[in-house]
Order: structure tokens, then C-alpha cells, then sequence
């Protein structure tokens, strides 16, 4: 009767939530990620995360071994057919990421993207642009780069606030490399 | 600025949700000395995780994992673990159901130090725990989800022993339930935690607890209260503050002062990690503890002990 009592009052808890995941990230930020209540980690899973909280590396994506079996059959004639020296699936995911943003610059040829300045609508005076560098012909884990530069308006010049947003590059090129690898997978089926 | 950062980040959370049929591995490994009064203790060990998750047609993430681990510093020896557990994630909530489902237990945030430093380190006895089993956790359910601004965590446990062949038997008579509940109170986070643990021999025995966590000095300031009633009738506060020294350096210390009855301890914890890249950091780690000589206190071993190392994640 208990067990029955809980899964009725979970059925109604979910069909009032939405969310989740982005309160599970915000408490991350209070407690660290391994030591939030909300999550559940095997022994193994706790050591490891620990691991790599110690090392500032808890972005760090595991190996998909599924990935390793899935290589791309002719991935050299696909970058032929393509015309230039980058990956194309790492061009086309970039651009796939940015998509909701106006783009300023985009060169096919040598890999690179910058968006126009994006702004905050509350405080005019600061602005960020993102710039985007294909290093690699291969699809891998260093073969894009991400750049946020920040600037804030003193006395109508734009000038660089030299702020390091290394975490944030770090998310955005890892969330490149795996609507890259999303879309290989789809050019092999 | 950071505003606009979080906006321009937030671009990649929201393929976040992309998910697939996907079997991927990590794993991590540490090497450690201990020195704890007369004993010194190095171990090296570690462990992989295999993940296994998949996609439904509804776009529900279902997941598992099961690895291989040498925990020597721990209570798991060599073992293969896991994989006696699925979890069910959606966009509102995750429902775990498996052999790994532990009651909540708020309110403790003194312990800031790893495993390693329990090696040889003299017993605290006086502390807060729900009946005999001071890690409620078997076989059971829980679920997490968002609701309002804050988190709150539901699990059900309905075999506190699963057989050797880790079948749980929801008429075992060793059973737990509790909550917590998480949401920000201004610049602060408040968490609040209730189980209840029923077995054969004892009913109705309670751990509760509070922790708030506020941003200061740069860092974390957290406080903590806990509270057990039953067959053992403990309290306990404690505090820890951690924060980032640079990009690459991170400390943290803690203290608990916990009653129980005629006995009373304290316990401090430290530890300092540097990250070298590559998921390779260098840590160090100290753990002091003092008590009563009545009641009950702490017994055995040393009252200090301070361990170095290195650990790997891969």
C-alpha cells in the first residue's frame, strides 16, 4: 500500500515539473556536482566524478564506444567532394549551433565564424561575439576552437574587459563536436 | 557580462538533450600516501564505469552503468559493480529504480575530505545515523524533479538487505523512505532533508537535517544541522567554506561537532587540489578529531591523519 501511495504521488509530482535539469545545474554550481543531493551516483560513478572535479574537468564528455565503430566508410571523399581543408560535419554543426545568431563573417574555405555582437538588451554598454575556428580536416575532439570575446563601452569606445571564459568556450565546442558527431551518424545511414 | 555569457553558453545546453543508443567508458585512478600517527599506508587504485543509454521514441533517456573497481582505500575490494540499476530521465523529472537508491540524508557538510584519510584514523562514534544502519540506501525508488523554483528528491526503500543474488523484497520489514527539498532563499540555498527508516527490530527511527549554502568571499559558506531520533538520539552542526584559489587550485575546509547521549566529538577536515590538465590534479588532505572519554566518542586509532596524491580521471 506504501509503494502504491508513493508512485501515485510521483505520477502527480512529474505532471507538475519541468525544469529539472536546469535546477540540478544550478545546485551543481552551490554543492559541486558529485556532492549535490538531487543526484545519484553509484560508488564508481562518485570516485570518478571526484576525479574530475579535482582536476576542473567535470565537462570532460566519456568515450563513446559506439562512435569507435562507426567511422565515417569514405570521410576523405566526403571532405573532396567539399571543396576545402575542414571537416565538414564540424562546419556544418558550428553553423548549426550559432544558427540563432546573425553571423558577420563566415569563410567555407579557411573554417572560421563570427557572429555579429550579441548585446544585452538591459545594459546596452556591454557586447560579446563569438568566433568559431575549424582546425582539422578529421573529426576530432581538438579540431574546433571556440573564442568568447567580451567588451564594455567606456566613453563611446568598445574596449576588451580581458575577462577568461575558458568554461564557457570549453561547453560551446563540446556541444560543437557532438552535434558533429550526431550528424556523421546520420551521413552514414 | 556574465549575463550575456550564460545566454551565448546556454546555445549548447540546448542540444543537451540530444540522445542516442550509446555505450561509452571512463574511469579514474588515484595514487595516495596516508600517514595517520604510527601507520603510513600507499595504495594506487581505481576503476572503470561503463554507461550504457539509449533514447526512446518520446525522447525519455533510460540509462545504466556497471564497472570494474579496485577501491582499496573504500569498502568496495575488487569487485564488479553496478549494473543493478536503470534510471529514466525526461525533461521534468529522473526516476531511479534499481539497487542503488539511498534515503536522503541532509545536513552534514563537515566532510570535505576523501577516503584515504580514514585509514588508521580513530572512530567517531558519537554522531548523528538512522537506526543501525547508518547508510539507508538498497533496494527502492526515487525520483527527482523540478518543482517551483527548487529540487525535490523522493525515494522510497523497500529492502534495506537485497538477497546475495540482489533480489529486493518489498515485505523484507526493513524499510526507509524521506525527501529533500532544495530552492534559493535570496543569494542563499536552503536544503531540507526528513527519512524514516522501519526494520525488524526498531520502527519509526528519524534522521532529519537542514543545510544552507551562501556565496561569500569568493567561495561557498555552508551550514548544516542534523538530527537523529530512534534508536540513536544524535545532533550534530557543522560548517564548510570552499572556494577556488585560481583557475586551477581549489580548498576546502570543514567542521562537524556532533552529541550523542554522554558522548561528544569533533571532527575537521581540509583539502587543497591543483588541476596539471589532462585530468590530472595533485591533492592534499588532512582530517583531526577529538572527543570525550565517556560515552561514547571516538575510539581507537589516530587523531590525526594526512594523506597526499594524485588522481587521474579518464
Amino acid at each position: 500500500m506504501r509503494l502504491i501511495i508513493f508512485i501515485s504521488a510521483f505520477l502527480a509530482l512529474i505532471s507538475c515539473s519541468n525544469n529539472n535539469q536546469a535546477n540540478l545545474e544550478k545546485l551543481d554550481k552551490v554543492y559541486g556536482r558529485c556532492d549535490n543531493p538531487h543526484r545519484q551516483f553509484s560508488d564508481r560513478e562518485y570516485k570518478i566524478c571526484v576525479a574530475q572535479e579535482r582536476a576542473g574537468d567535470l565537462d570532460r564528455e566519456p568515450v563513446s564506444i559506439s562512435s569507435l565503430f562507426n567511422r565515417p566508410k569514405n570521410e576523405t571523399t566526403t571532405q573532396q567532394s567539399f571543396g576545402s581543408s575542414i571537416n565538414p560535419f564540424l562546419w556544418q554543426s558550428s553553423l548549426k549551433v550559432l544558427k540563432n545568431y546573425p553571423l558577420k563573417n563566415v569563410d567555407s574555405i579557411g573554417g572560421y565564424i563570427e557572429t555579429e555582437p550579441v548585446y544585452d538588451k538591459e545594459n546596452l554598454s556591454q557586447r560579446c561575439t563569438i568566433k568559431i575556428t575549424i582546425l582539422s580536416s578529421q573529426l576530432i575532439s581538438n579540431g574546433v576552437e571556440s573564442n568568447i570575446l567580451c567588451e564594455q563601452k567606456n566613453q563611446d569606445i568598445w574596449v576588451s574587459t580581458n575577462e577568461n571564459f575558458s568554461n564557457e568556450e570549453n561547453k560551446l565546442s563540446l556541444r560543437i563536436l557532438a552535434e558533429a558527431q550526431n550528424l556523421s551518424k546520420t551521413n552514414l545511414n | 557580462m556574465k549575463k550575456i555569457v550564460y545566454l551565448l553558453s546556454a546555445i549548447g545546453a540546448a542540444f543537451a538533450g540530444t540522445a542516442h543508443a550509446d555505450v561509452s567508458v571512463s574511469g579514474s585512478a588515484v595514487s595516495t600516501y596516508a600517514s595517520s600517527d604510527a601507520n603510513q599506508y600507499v595504495n594506487t587504485s581505481g576503476g572503470v564505469s561503463f554507461a550504457l543509454s539509449t533514447t526512446t521514441a518520446s525522447g525519455m533517456a533510460i540509462s545504466t552503468s556497471g564497472g570494474i573497481t579496485t577501491d582499496l582505500e573504500g569498502t568496495a575490494a575488487r569487485a564488479s559493480t553496478g549494473l543493478t540499476s536503470l534510471t529514466f530521465a525526461t525533461g521534468g523529472a529522473t526516476i531511479v529504480i534499481g539497487n542503488d537508491v539511498a534515503a536522503p540524508q541532509i545536513g552534514n557538510v563537515g566532510g570535505v575530505a576523501g577516503d584515504m584519510v580514514d585509514q588508521g584514523h580513530q572512530s567517531v562514534d558519537a554522531s548523528p545515523a538512522i537506526g543501525t544502519d547508518a547508510d539507508q540506501d538498497g533496494s527502492g525508488i526515487s525520483l527527482t524533479t523540478a518543482v517551483g523554483g527548487g529540487s525535490l528528491t523522493a525515494v522510497y526503500v523497500w529492502d534495506g538487505s537485497p538477497n546475495a543474488n540482489g533480489q529486493g523484497n518489498p515485505d523484507a520489514g526493513d524499510s526507509s523512505m524521506g525527501f529533500s527539498f532544495s530552492m534559493p532563499a535570496g543569494a542563499a540555498t536552503v536544503t531540507v532533508g526528513h527519512s524514516v527508516s522501519d526494520d525488524t527490530t526498531n520502527e519509526n527511527d528519524t534522521l532529519s537535517g537542514i543545510t544552507v549554502a551562501y556565496p561569500a568571499m569568493g567561495g561557498t559558506l555552508s551550514a548544516g544541522y542534523q538530527q537523529s531520533q530512534g534508536e540513536i538520539d544524535a545532533t550534530a552542526i557543522s560548517a564548510a567554506y570552499s572556494m577556488s584559489l585560481d583557475a586551477d587550485t581549489s580548498l576546502a575546509i570543514g567542521i562537524k561537532s556532533s552529541d550523542e547521549g554522554a558522548g561528544s566529538a569533533s571532527t575537521t577536515e581540509a583539502k587543497i587540489s591543483r588541476a596539471l590538465g589532462g585530468g590530472a590534479s595533485v591533492y592534499a588532505e588532512i582530517k583531526s578529531s577529538s572527543g570525550n572519554s565517556t560515552g561514547a566518542g571516538v575510539t581507537a586509532g589516530a587523531s590525526s591523519t594526512f594523506a597526499i596524491g594524485t588522481s587521474v580521471a579518464f
